[in-house]
């Protein structure tokens, strides 16, 4: 009975210690990028119908992507990295959506990250968090981590229940679809404490090569067809003013 | 108050350590190992619990399947005599599991190469439908729920919650030490044994065609190469071309080391030699070969019935009696099992 209690103190001794160390480092500013999933000028809903521009009707149930090795544009034009940036956004789940930054300043020009994950992480084992294997957005078989996923469903589709599944993934050499989005502000895109970024996911079938459900219901290795996908999901970033 | 706390926090089960460090041996004369044990110092704890989970059917859906029953002691830690490993529920595998000794020298796993960390193989045949069909949810779920296994992996790795990272680590640590370099051709090397006549011949034969491919001391280059094979209709496995996408990969399987070869029967990447007779059959036909066929065999490599003899003496060799007999790499069911059939014969003799 007395170890409970004074595991008990400990616990408060601890807590105290933790909330501390939750703050923000001295000299430091929060930016929270809120990144918002919108099918063209509306919010994604799993429940609506969205048509791309093939003509195709179609619903999202799941979308995820990785962000990471974010960097920030400070006034005189120079690119700051942030380090260990990994963050899985997924749109099914709200909290994913908040990404909390510590900048030096609050006063940027800009904002660049990587769709998915760089090469180096990709091979040096398993990680931690975000990064886990056991998150779902990791190949075992070929090792290397599926950058961005979207699965939904469509009248269109040959695959059994009509769904499509889109697994992007492929980081060496010729197979490599991490993409570089820069997003560079108007004068007053940002204010003191957010960042609000569209990702819309209609760009994934309209782009320079239009993605056709019917032609292609999947994709789950890297190769031409994710690179022409991830082609076209690189432009679904857009800063709200 | 502060040793109270101190008391109190060694009393909750939080203290772990410390552990106990163990050394790995590079053989005399072998390269480095690739594997960085700075990332995953091996310790007596980590390596217990390794093998402790290698022998584990938890990792599989129905708890029947764990590595060990693909990567058996007695086949050298392949399969033995299935030409495909079998996984859950009646399912074949597409390849035959090959050996897993020396994979501190591995840089990539699979037959094809697919996998660029030892501690990430595991995570492949355990999601793997047709092997141990689970999902790494479920397996940290059912060891973090587990009796036994969150307190092992405290001692190991000094973790509350174990996570896709302490599971690939602890299996490493074990098979990591599943080292092969005491067959009787080491002996030999290290001349503290002699070869007998056709073994000694079969060994200059092995030097002439098969050591480009096949160089000691792993005897194999862990090359990617197209031995001339046809594709099985069933299977439709191109190798090294599912990792690259590069249609010049297709039906490229890595070298297979040969260490511990006249145990890992059956041979090849589906398992469809059945005996090395097959294989040098394979080898030496001169049949025309496919398109894509590596240009070492391109015209068959030449061998008599003699010469197989020979190189068979000097293969069988290559069979390490201390790998699959050291207790500390064994099954424990099976250790005890030794011990009594061993016990039985001393009563007899008595």
């Amino acid at each position: 009975m007395r170890h409970i209690s004074i595991t008990w103190i400990l616990l408060f001794i601890a807590g105290a210690f933790n909330q501390s160390s939750a703050q923000s480092p001295v000299g430091y500013h929060i930016l929270t990028m809120h990144i918002e999933p919108m099918i063209g000028e509306k919010y994604w809903s799993p429940t609506d119908t969205y048509t791309n521009s093939l003509g195709e009707s179609f619903s999202i149930d799941k979308c995820l992507f990785y962000l990471s090795n974010i960097e920030w544009q400070s006034a005189s034009g120079k690119w700051n990295k942030i380090p260990n940036t990994y963050y899985l956004v997924n749109i099914s789940d709200s909290s994913s959506l908040q990404i909390q930054l510590h900048l030096q300043t609050i006063a940027i020009k800009g904002i660049r990250f990587l769709i998915g994950v760089d090469s180096a992480k990709n091979v040096s084992g398993i990680q931690s968090g975000v990064l886990d294997p056991a998150r779902g957005m990791f190949w075992t078989w070929n090792t290397g981590y599926v950058m961005a996923k979207l699965e939904g469903t469509s009248a269109v589709s040959t695959m059994p229940g009509k769904k499509f599944t889109y697994h992007i993934g492929g980081y060496a050499k010729e197979q490599n679809i991490t993409k570089r989005v820069e997003l560079v502000f108007d004068k007053n895109a940002i204010n003191q404490k957010n960042l609000f970024i569209q990702a819309d996911l209609l760009k994934w079938f309209n782009g320079e090569i239009p993605l056709s459900i019917a032609k292609n219901p999947i994709c789950h290795v890297p190769g031409n067809l994710a690179k022409q996908i991830a082609n076209n999901y690189q432009f679904q970033f857009r800063v709200i003013q | 108050m502060i040793v109270l706390s101190g008391i109190a926090w060694v009393q909750a089960d939080n203290w772990w350590g410390p552990v106990h460090p163990v050394k790995f041996n590079t053989p005399k004369s072998w390269p480095a190992p690739v594997y960085d044990f700075s990332a995953n110092p091996l310790t007596k704890e980590g390596i217990a619990l390794g093998k402790q989970l290698f022998y584990d059917g938890i990792l599989s859906k129905d708890g029947m399947v764990s590595c060990g029953t693909c990567h058996q002691s007695f086949g050298g830690f392949a399969t033995y005599d299935h030409s495909l490993s079998h996984g859950i529920d009646n399912r074949f595998s597409t390849r035959n599991a090959p050996s897993i000794v020396n994979m501190a020298w591995q840089k990539n796993f699979m037959w094809d190469g697919g996998i660029l960390h030892l501690d990430l193989q595991p995570l492949a045949p355990i999601t793997a439908e047709n092997e141990m069909g689970e999902t790494l949810d479920s397996v940290l779920y059912k060891l973090n729920t587990h009796a036994d296994y969150p307190k092992k992996f405290q001692q190991a790795f000094g973790v509350k919650k174990i996570t896709t990272l302490e599971l690939g680590k602890a299996i490493s640590q074990f098979v990591l030490t599943l080292v092969s370099n005491n067959s009787k051709y080491d002996r030999v090397m290290r001349g503290e044994d002699t070869f007998i006549l056709p073994e000694q011949l079969g060994y200059q034969m092995f030097q002439q065609k098969c050591i480009t491919c096949h160089p000691p001391p792993f005897f194999t280059d862990f090359s990617f190469r197209n031995a001339g094979l046809t594709e099985d209709e069933v299977l439709q496995d191109k190798g090294r071309m599912r990792i690259t996408g590069k249609t010049t990969d297709s039906l490229h399987f890595k070298v297979p080391s040969l260490r511990n070869v006249a145990l890992s029967f059956p041979y090849g990447h589906d398992g469809r030699w059945a005996t090395l007779r097959n294989v040098f059959e394979h080898y030496r036909s001169k049949q025309p070969r496919p398109i894509g066929t590596d240009s070492l065999l391109k015209n068959g490599i030449p061998l008599s019935n003699y010469e197989i003899g020979q190189l068979t003496a000097f293969l069988y060799t290559l069979t390490d009696s201390t790998l699959i007999t050291n207790p500390a790499f064994l099954p424990e069911e099976l250790n005890r099992l030794q011990k009594q059939e061993r016990d039985i014969h001393q009563n007899k003799r008595d």
